[in-house]
């Protein structure tokens, strides 16, 4: 082997540590920023709609009727221990299929219907990226948080706003639709979970006249 | 011979670290011994311990940036926050494979021939298909529209045999017919799609069965798709109330450097 080649030979072999050594400081990078976890607090406007809410007749005569069937009774004692206010629907007959789950800020009641998985979450929590408070012009623009901003022309969107729901948005998901929505300073999604094509109440419209219509079974800042 | 100098300056930069070509264990200041001196043992000297030995170096696996799709499935998403850090890796077993059913080898838009099980879909590296192109609404995608999860292939191309496992201790609040919601303790919501749901059935008969801890069996991967059915892989995705400042919204965020945090756990052991 002459020397040129064994240069050629030694060259390609710093090359290919040099290559290597990169490669391993990609893959050792920093996994990620974490982001914090923050208690949302409502402010004077959220508690004096509260406040309403649980003066409303309708979601009154709803309570006083899951209170007195043994089959939801524990689930209203569940929700009237809940940090979060719990928003449920008006039909009995859905409230009887209700599932509720509680946690640290948060809770989720599940509905079975015909063909349909619904999930009501709330959460006064909130999780904030480190990226999201330290953003300038020229870091990793915000996500659109408001891309699927409900347009005013659907219906059921004017019935929404005047239950107190703001910052109202669906998502078309894989399996049916999303809503999400702000009120009495907590955030919600209502998952439906549609089990094949064309069923009844996954439509953008129905999906939010289910929203609107939910009503307040307990919890909530006293 | 003029140009094996700047290779020889090059493979010694290459050798040695920042701190010197001293290697770890010299310390700074120490001279160095000469080839051929001695030194006497000191009879009044304490032992000396044995050194610790050196920390295996930790098992990595060759994985894209997150963001990165493949080129003209999309445009990723750019944030790069970790929206469940410290979950477990939602499948029992490594090696598994995240990357795109529809752009992969046997998708709908392949880059050329060969069927979902092509050994090339059961390779590294990884690639994230989060905001993958989709008509779904995604406010993380820099077109508002996208995949909304992740998803990933199991060790083999064999349906129920792979389990998939929960992220976090928490409960599962449904099982449909190809959709498993587990609610974690910390607020985040999970959801599995596409595992054997009979088997899913079986293992959670009933609502009082539904408690489960981080890393307990879920199901088997497969191909559920309700009636229909899909390739043999587990979408994974991930809800969260986030906040940019104002009111909170929930919504899907990012999956995939949550994955590759847990997957790079899962890999040495700490899961």
């Amino acid at each position: 082997m002459n020397r040129r080649r064994m240069a050629a030979v030694a060259a390609g072999g710093v090359l290919a540590l040099v290559l290597a050594a990169v490669a391993w400081t990609q893959i050792r990078q920093d996994p990620g920023p974490i982001p914090s976890e923050i208690t949302v607090t409502p402010s004077r406007t959220d508690l004096a709609a509260l406040a309403v809410a649980r003066q409303d007749p309708l979601a009154a005569r709803l309570r006083e009727g899951l209170d007195k069937d043994p089959a939801t009774r524990a689930l209203m004692a569940r929700a009237a221990a809940s940090p979060v206010p719990v928003l449920a629907p008006a039909d009995p007959a859905l409230l009887q299929t209700a599932r509720l789950f509680t946690g640290d800020r948060h809770y989720m009641m599940v509905v079975l219907r015909e063909d349909q998985i619904i999930e009501i979450y709330g959460t006064t929590k909130a999780f904030q990226s480190p990226v999201a408070r330290s953003r300038d012009p020229g870091a990793a623009p915000a996500p659109n948080l408001t891309t699927a901003r409900v347009a005013p022309g659907v219906a059921g969107r004017v019935r929404a706003q005047a239950q107190g729901l703001t910052n109202i948005r669906t998502e078309r998901t894989e399996y049916g639709i999303d809503v999400t929505f702000n009120r009495f300073g907590a955030a919600y999604n209502v998952s439906f979970i549609c089990e094949r094509q064309g069923v009844a109440g996954c439509t953008e419209a129905e999906a939010i006249a289910f929203a609107a219509d939910l009503r307040l079974i307990g919890g909530g800042p006293q | 011979m003029r140009r094996l100098i700047p290779m020889g300056l090059l493979l010694l930069l290459t050798a040695c670290s920042p701190a010197g070509c001293g290697g770890p264990d010299t310390p700074p200041g120490t001279v160095g011994t000469a080839v051929g001196d001695t030194v006497a043992p000191d009879p009044d000297a304490p032992p000396v311990p044995a050194p610790d030995p050196p920390l295996p170096e930790p098992v990595t696996w060759p994985h894209e940036p997150g963001g990165a799709l493949v080129p003209g499935s999309g445009t990723g998403a750019t944030d790069p926050t970790l929206w469940a850090a410290g979950i477990r890796f939602p499948l029992e077993a490594a090696p598994a494979y995240a990357n795109s059913q529809v752009y992969g080898y046997g998708g709908f838009a392949a880059p050329g021939p060969g069927g979902q099980c092509d050994s090339r879909n059961y390779s590294y590296p990884w690639r994230d298909n989060f905001c993958e192109n989709r008509s779904w609404t995604n406010g993380f995608c820099p077109t508002g529209k996208g995949h909304q999860g992740q998803d990933i292939r199991p060790a083999t191309c064999e349906k129920k045999v792979h389990w998939a496992v929960a992220a976090e201790a928490g409960q599962i609040t449904s099982i449909g017919s190809y959709t498993v919601t587990v609610l974690g303790e910390s607020g985040r919501i999970y959801r599995y799609l596409h595992l054997d749901m009979p088997g899913v059935h079986a293992l959670f008969p009933t609502l009082a069965s539904r408690t489960v801890t981080r890393g307990q069996h879920l199901g088997k991967v497969s191909n559920d798709f309700g009636g229909a059915a899909t390739t043999i892989h587990m979408h994974f995705e991930i809800k969260a109330p986030v906040t940019e400042g104002g009111p909170a919204t929930v919504t899907f965020v990012p999956t995939y450097t949550s994955l590759v945090e847990s997957y790079g756990r899962l890999l040495n052991d700490a899961a």
